[in-house]
């Protein structure tokens, strides 16, 4: 090694005073090695260091000196010590080296199931914690701290350095399983004003029977029963009563609205992101001043395993506001999906029995009352408080 | 009294030719005054009052500039003289060619 860095250089070297040359570079202590005399010529090698004493100590005794240096590293930085490029590269690529062994290049997030990773991942942004952030700067038990409550759903956070990647250990919180109050003692209730049309008593005792009108609140199953001798006996009631009901539900839309509209200008800006460096390969984002905005991050896969190193691309859509004027038969349209929706999203467990839809129309609106008589259960439990 | 005080000196200053070898591969001499002659089979060194004959074959000497010589190669005689009484024998039989 000392050999490749200092250059070693080969001499040759013969005349009258060669024995006095070599106790010369002895006593002069002028490194040589491999030195051995035959036919009259030393042979030995010199550091290129102290070839110019070698040189001087030759003409002072008349010896006639030959070199030929070895190719070692330094001789070939050396003879390259013009080519500025290549150091440049070496500079670049040591920088390199010494800038990513000091920062996150990747966040790696362990043990989340239910808690999303990019929820995770933008409570670190928050901390100061992302990619390219020295590891120096981080104070793990704070961050640790602050993260557990940022994120809903983690009881336990811990964040150490594995290389260049930064290692975030999640334990999620176990959920509590619900209480199911099956034996409190409760009565049975009217949900809403409806005519009985089926009834069916697991606990309890029924009040009204098939037929009955009853208003919202009258009690349908009585928790608390008595016997004969005066016991009264607490139980939770139980049971399905059905009843058909009215229900009105208005559908309002207005005939004039505000719509963005794309204008068909479309822009695009492209990002490398190099071990958490971003480099913006565009200049600068569109000046829209409505836009919509799709972001695409592909990032380098070799042999199935994803690289710290990624391009992202924002496709950026240039919309106007313009204010447009609906027919009749659009809004109509638009209030009859509605509808559609409303009755399968909180109909769908009753009998629909009849449906009566009146139209109300003003200067800018128009609303659909739509009349429903439902068969369905009207049954809400109550709970008996006991002193 | 005067060779016994110079030898307890040169031994307390460490003055003394030191000699290390390594098998038949190496000797790394110490205190190493004069390289008298030096080829591939043949190394003659002045050592510290001594002269110090290296037999061999591929001997190759190395100055790491500390005064010291290493030896490599096939080492296969070592011989030393004493400078001085060298110099007496020769001084005597000078004397009795003389006579």
């Amino acid at each position: 090694m000392r050999k490749q860095l200092l250059g070693r250089i080969k001499i040759n070297a013969e005349g009258r005073e060669l024995y006095h040359f070599i106790n010369e570079i002895h006593s002069r202590k002028i490194g040589i090695s491999g030195q051995y005399v035959k036919a009259g010529v030393l042979y030995g090698e010199v550091e290129r260091a102290s070839l110019k004493q070698i040189r001087s100590l030759a003409d002072e005794l008349d010896i006639k000196l030959a070199e030929f240096e070895l190719p070692t590293l330094s001789k070939k930085l050396l003879s390259r010590r013009y080519r500025i490029g290549l150091f440049l590269g070496i500079l670049i690529v040591l920088s390199a080296f010494l800038y990513l062994s000091n920062v996150i290049v990747t966040i790696e997030i362990q043990g989340s199931e239910t808690v999303s990773k990019s929820e995770i991942l933008s409570a670190l942004e928050e901390l100061g914690i992302e990619e390219g952030t020295p590891f120096g700067q981080i104070n793990y038990v704070l961050s640790e701290n602050k993260l557990r409550l940022m994120v809903d759903g983690i009881s336990w956070v811990g964040m150490h350095r594995t290389g260049n990647r930064l290692v975030v250990e999640v334990t999620e919180i176990v959920p509590k399983p619900e209480m199911l109050n099956e034996r409190l003692p409760c009565n049975v209730v009217a949900s809403r004003d409806a005519e009985i049309v089926y009834t069916s008593v697991l606990d309890g005792q029924l009040m009204h029977i098939v037929g009955d009108y009853v208003f919202a609140g009258d009690m349908l199953i009585n928790g608390v029963t008595s016997d004969a001798t005066g016991h009264v006996t607490l139980h939770h009631a139980m049971g399905e009563i059905q009843g058909i009901y009215k229900e009105t539900v208005n559908f309002e839309g207005q005939f004039t609205r505000v719509r963005k509209v794309p204008t068909g200008e479309t822009g695009s800006q492209r990002i490398l992101k190099l071990f958490g460096i971003k480099i913006p390969l565009s200049l600068g984002k569109p000046d829209f001043e409505y836009y919509t905005s799709n972001e695409e991050n592909e990032p380098l896969m070799i042999l199935g395993k994803q690289l710290p190193i990624s391009l992202q691309t924002t496709e950026y859509q240039e919309n106007s506001r313009i204010e447009t004027t609906l027919s009749e038969e659009e809004l109509r349209g638009e209030l009859e999906e509605k509808i559609y929706l409303y009755e399968k999203n909180f109909l769908s467990d009753c009998e629909i029995l009849e449906r009566k839809i009146t139209e109300k129309k003003d200067a800018d609106t128009l609303t659909l009352t739509v009349e429903y008589k439902v068969k369905g259960d009207i049954c809400t439990q109550k709970e008996i408080l006991v002193k | 009294m005067f060779k016994k005080a110079s030898e307890k000196a040169r031994e307390l200053l460490f003055l003394e030719s030191g000699i290390h070898m390594t098998g038949n591969r190496e000797i790394m001499l110490e205190n190493c005054r004069r390289i008298e002659e030096c080829s591939d089979v043949f190394i003659s060194v002045v050592s510290a009052g001594l002269l110090i004959n290296i037999w061999g074959a591929e001997l190759r000497a190395s100055d790491f500039r500390t005064g010291g010589l290493v030896i490599r190669g096939k080492i296969a005689q070592i011989e030393f003289e004493e400078r001085r009484r060298r110099s007496a024998q020769t001084a005597s039989g000078q004397n009795k060619n003389k006579r």
